[in-house]
This record gives structure tokens, sequence and C-alpha cells, in this order.
């Protein structure tokens, strides 16, 4: 009898929330859930320059061309973003939890200061950072780059000309645009952790290196996975930096480096073909929908445990 | 209370929010019986000041016939008219731009004939290769103002000795300043736009009027090898490096259009202007600069407006407009009237790029395809300037354009 009653109200409460949410419901779907959802309808349709507004559907035919083009270039810059995300989180990761765990050093004076220092790169915007880069440190004249390479009896070099150069440099620029945000996770994950367990610790003569692989390590590691999860997408879907390194308009390097969402910006906006870059963009799209959901699964479960 | 605050302030918003939807520039008349005006509005990505000038020009000359003519700058102008190009209500009614993008709008049928504007006699009064530039399957869309060439723009305190006369001249004159530590004459010897005097001059091409890429062929070949000679003499060919390295003093000469000018004149640099077609290539033809024509394309819901644009356009092919844009902005007029005007004939760099177009300029190929090949040729380029084979390296961004060209499809 009550536990009816429970069911009873509960059920009405799912239905008035249903009501409470509504409106948010519908701005997601408007914001988010029809762009994807028209994306998805232009990958099925002949939309391209031919076809600008007498567009038809032709079912799969562009996620077919997608796979089977006959220069592998969409296959080859999906392996190089693979290559780009897994180099990138090594690399940030590592720098992140180095100049974390060095920030939380017991007695470190100044460690406010240093901690703004570190956050400059996320301070300044994105577009400025990446052309300071192009021409401060890469440009082979008045670069840095140029300056080392001369100074060492070199000539001038030009690092963003080559493929594996180019590669090289966005990896530094990206790492050092995004290690900010890991890095005060980690920062503030290493601040929550019990002291007492440093303490018990070095009771038991435990060093550095121990300390930190088998307490500081497992006890943020919860903490930043998620944070992680969403800096690892993001590698993913990086533009801004190789885009404006090698491929802006008018400053083409040449370097033919190309990630998968530089490769649809080509599609889309060189070709002008947007069904054929939707079809990539929701290629795309579900990839990170279901590496996510994965990854989100597993937490989940984790948590539950 | 609240009921009372809400539904007054909700129509308020109401009205705000559909007043936003109203669309911009239309024939408009008073109730007191003074003729209708009509305001016609054109887009541009160009200097504001010149396009003000236009604008303001064109409304002085209709005054009689009240037609106002509006402009307006938009970053980006072709992802715009792309955009904007069926939507008569926040759209313009015309546009200014290069030539080189009229097939790729024609193609999405969001242009009209500029002959149902302008008359034949009008654009009989253009030069005939500014008009055929914004030609595409037989109809002409471009009302042309002005056309460009690159030149080569040389410190006159800086350069020494004679100018060359031949491509090996300057080769030589870079070699030598650059043993003696300074800069000759640069190039962004990568990028298909800059070297292509090199390679329309060997008798290559970047893409054929039937949308054959050219990369692979025995002139462009050869055209590229020679290009990648002058590329050690050039520092890294960047555009950001070798404008600064101009502009700060450093070098001797750069190749440039006439957009490089105010730059130029705000460093203060006493810069002389040679055309391209001056210096000899191995096989006796002149260097073959692009030529780009700038001029007004109109868009296809705007024919309601045809008197208004009509008129607007007509006043704006006038030569005293010619001579204006001439002496102020460096425009090379496409009026033939303007041609002999002292405002254009005192203009070294008029001069010399009217040398370049009677010789050896190649308009910028139209057709959409021309779009996706700037990335392709430019990677060429730079592989050969590198000292990556040739022919392999041809064959392979030649199979790369063709992908790109199918992409489109």
């Amino acid at each position: 009898m009550s536990l009816a009653k429970n069911n009873a109200s509960k059920k009405r409460f799912d239905g008035t929330a249903y009501l409470y949410i509504a409106v948010v419901l519908l701005l997601v779907a408007v914001i988010v859930v029809f762009p994807i959802g028209y994306t998805v309808y232009i990958s099925t349709t002949n939309m391209n320059l031919y076809h600008w507004y007498d567009f038809d559907f032709i079912g799969f035919s562009n996620y077919i061309r997608a796979f089977a083009q006959t220069n592998g270039e969409f296959l080859r810059s999906l392996g190089l973003t693979l290559l780009w995300t897994i180099a990138n989180m090594v690399l940030i990761i590592f720098v992140s939890l180095v100049l974390a765990v060095l920030l939380n050093i017991k007695g470190f004076k100044g460690k406010n200061i240093y901690k703004t220092l570190l956050m400059f790169p996320w301070a300044v915007p994105s577009y400025v950072s990446i052309l300071l880069w192009r021409i401060g440190i890469f440009n082979g004249e008045f670069g840095l780059f140029g300056d080392i390479s001369r100074f060492f009896g070199g000539d001038s070099f030009f690092i963003l000309q080559s493929y594996w150069g180019a590669f090289f440099a966005s990896l530094m620029v990206n790492v050092w645009l995004s290690y900010p945000f890991t890095m005060s996770m980690m920062d503030g994950a290493l601040q929550s952790i019990d002291q007492s367990l440093y303490e018990a610790a070095k009771l038991d003569g435990s060093g550095f290196w121990r300390t930190t692989f088998a307490i500081s390590l497992p006890e943020i590691a919860p903490i930043v996975a998620p944070s992680l999860l969403m800096t690892a997408f993001m590698q993913f879907k990086q533009f801004d930096v190789v885009y404006l390194l090698t491929l802006q308009k008018g400053a083409q390097t040449g370097a033919g480096l190309q990630t998968i969402i530089t490769y649809v910006h080509t599609t889309a906006f060189e070709s002008n073909n947007y069904g054929l870059s939707s079809a990539i963009s929701t290629i795309i799209f579900m990839l990170i929908a279901l590496l996510f959901s994965r990854f989100a699964y597993r937490e989940a479960k984790g948590r539950g445990k | 209370m609240k009921r009372q605050v809400i539904i007054p302030l909700a129509a308020l918003l109401s009205v705000v929010a559909l007043a936003g939807c109203a669309p911009e520039g239309n024939d408009s008349s008073t109730s007191s019986g003074t003729p209708a005006s009509t305001t016609i509005t054109f887009w541009h990505d160009n200097d504001k000041a010149m396009m003000d000038y236009l604008a303001s020009a064109a409304t002085d000359a209709l005054k009689d016939e009240h037609i106002v003519v509006q402009a307006v700058k938009k970053s980006g102008i072709q992802d715009q008219i792309k955009l904007y190009g069926n939507d008569a209500s926040n759209g313009p009614d015309f546009f200014f731009g290069a030539h080189d993008a009229i097939g790729a709008y024609a193609e999405m049928g969001i242009l009209s004939g500029i002959e149902n504007f302008a008359s034949a006699e009008t654009l009989g009064g253009f030069m005939e290769s500014t008009v055929d530039a914004g030609e595409y399957k037989g109809t002409k869309y471009l009302f042309p103002l002005y056309a460009e060439t690159n030149l080569l723009f040389y410190n006159k305190d800086l350069w020494k000795g004679e100018m060359p006369t031949t491509t090996e001249g300057l080769l030589q004159y870079n070699k030598s300043r650059v043993a003696e530590g300074g800069y000759g004459f640069l190039n962004q010897y990568n990028d298909t736009y800059n070297a292509a005097p090199w390679v329309n001059g060997f008798g290559g091409f970047v893409i054929d009027a039937n949308a054959n890429p050219g990369i692979n062929n025995a002139a462009t070949k050869e055209a590229a090898a020679y290009n990648a000679k002058f590329a050690p003499t050039m520092s890294d060919g960047a555009y950001d490096t070798i404008t600064n390295l101009f502009l700060e003093g450093k070098a001797d000469g750069i190749l440039a259009g006439p957009w490089f000018v105010s730059s130029v004149k705000e460093a203060g640099i006493d810069c002389g202007y040679v055309s391209l077609s001056r210096f000899a290539l191995p096989n006796g033809k002149g260097l073959a600069p692009y030529e780009g024509v700038q001029g007004f394309a109109v868009m296809k819901y705007a024919e309601a407006k045809k008197e208004a644009i009509g008129k607007a356009l007509e006043a704006m092919a006038d030569v005293e407009v010619a001579k204006a844009l001439a002496k102020d902005y460096n425009c090379t007029p496409a009026l033939t009237a303007a041609s002999n005007a002292s405002e254009v004939t005192s203009n070294e760099m008029i001069k010399e790029t009217q040398y370049t177009i009677a010789q050896t300029a190649v308009p910028t190929p139209n057709i959409p395809e021309m779009g996706v090949m700037w990335t392709p040729f430019t990677n060429f380029l730079t592989a050969v300037n590198k000292g990556g084979d040739v022919d392999e390296n041809a064959e392979k961004f030649q199979n790369e354009a063709l992908q790109a060209i199918a992409n489109m499809h």
C-alpha cells in the first residue's frame, strides 16, 4: 500500500519535473540538437556549389566518398589527428603534472606569483598567441628559431614549411595554450589530498618520488579524469593552431598538414561541398560521441562501485 | 501587478525583435508628396574611404533622381555573399569584389548578368580585358572599375645600379646582395599568386579554361624549377618576413601590388615601380603576373531595382570618378576614357600596371575550380623550393588538385 503510494507520487513528480525543464529542453533542442540534426540531414544531400539551393537527397553517398577517396586524404588526416591527440595529451599531462607538483612543494615561496604567470597562456586570446608564436618564434628571419640556428652557424630556417616541422611547432603551441587548464585542475586536486597521508608516508620514510607515485597520482586521478577527458576531445577537434600557423589564407606555408577538422574546413569552404563536409563532420561527431559515452559509462560504473 | 508589468514588456520586446527583421535600404516616400527616394546598398571588403567616396559620388550624381547609394564594409565578403546570396531582405543589392570569384557565384545562381543594368555602350567604354575577366559561360557579370597586377616595388635609396632587364639579371643581383649580407628583390616564392608570373611566363598554367589543373604540365614544371632558383636568395619567402624586411628598409625590392602602397608610404620609403613584363625570362618572354579586376556585380534578387542600380553604376563609371580613384588610391582605371588623364599618366605605378596589362598579364581564372587550386599549387611550389623532385611532386599535387576538384561535385 505504502509502496504503491510512493510509486504514484514518484510518477507525478517525474511529469512535473519534465514540465519544469521543458523550456530548457526546448532551448537545448534549438541550440544543440537542431544544428546536429541539420548537419546530418545536409550530409545526405548533394548540397554544393552547383546545387546551392536546389539540393537533393542522395542517401549515404557522401559517407562512402569520405572513406573511398582515391588519395586517402580523409583517412590520412584522421590518422594524423589521432597522433596529434595522443602526443598532445602525453605532453599536456606531463607538463601540467610537473608544474602542479612543483607548485605544491611545501614551503615554496612566491607560489601565487608563479601560478599567475603560469596561467598567462590561458589569459591571452589564442588568436593573438598563435600569431605571436608564428612571427616571434617560428619566423626564420625574425623569430627565435632563426636566431638560434644562426647563433650555431646555421642558416635561417622556416620550421612551418615542412610537414613534421609544422606538426612539432603546432604541438608546441597547443601544449603551451592547453596546459594552464589541466595544471589548475591538478593543482586543485593536489591541494584537496588529506595531508595526514603525506605525514604518514614521511614517518614511513617515503621520499618525493615514492610519495608522488603512491599518494599524489592515485589520489588526484579520479578528480582530474573528467577534465582530462574533456581536454582530449578538445585536442581531437583542435582547429585554430594548425590553421593559423600553416593554412591561413594568404599565409599558407605549404606544409600540407591537415587534421580532420582543417580537412573539413578545406572541403567545406574551399571545395564548397557542404554535403561531403557535413558527412565528415557527422563521422567525427559519431567518433567523439562513441568514445565519450564509453568513457562516461566507465566512469559512472567506477563511481557506482 | 506582475501581469501589468510583464504583458507590456513582452509586447515591447516583440516589437523591438520584429523591428530587427525589417529590411534595410528600401523605397520610401513621404506623405507630403515629396518624390519617393530609393536606397541601394553595396557591400565591399575594400578601403573604406575609397568605397565611401564611390557611394557619395554616385549619390551626388543621382541627387535629382532621389537615389541614395550606401556602401557597407563586410569582412570575409566572399563567405558573406554566399550566405546572403538568396536573402533579398538582408543581403546587399550589389557588391564590390574581385573578378575571380564570379564563376562560383554564377554557378550558385545568385548573380544577374551585368548587361541587365549597363548598356553595351557603357561596357564598351572599358578596357576589353577587364570586361572579359568578369565573363563566365558567355554571360558578363562584372562592372569593372579598376585593374591590378603585381609589380616590382624597389627602394630607390637602396637599389644598386641599373634595373636588370632579365630574370637572370635579377637572380644575379639577388645573389650578389645576399653575398654582401643584404637582401635584393623578395617574393613569396611558395605562393601560387606570387609565383604565377614565372608559371604564366613559361607558358604553364595553374588551371585551364576547362578546369584541368596544370601542375604536371611540362612548362609549369620548368617554371617551378626556375622559380626555385630564386628561393635561397629571398629569405624564407613568408609574407610577414618579406614585407617587414622591405618596410624596415632592409630589402631593396619586393613583388607586390597596389594594396601595398599605403604601407610603403607610411614607412616613408622612396619607392619606384617596375612592370614585371620588363623582365625577360630565359625563353625571351616577359614575366606574366595575374591581372585582377575589381568591380561591381549585382544580386539576382535585386533585379527589381534595375533602374536605380543601373544609374548608380553609370554614375560610378564617370571619368572624374576614375581620375579621383587614380589620384587618391592608385587605381588603374578600367575606363578607357580615363587612361590618358594626367592623374593617370603621371602615376608611375599605374603606368607600369597598364604596361603589364598590355604586354603579358593573364587574367586570374574565374572558374569555380580555381578556388581549390591555391592549396595544392602552393604545396607543390613549397616542395620544389625545398629541393623536392619536380616530376614526383608535380604528379602528387596534380592528383591532389584533381581530388579537390572532384570534391566540389
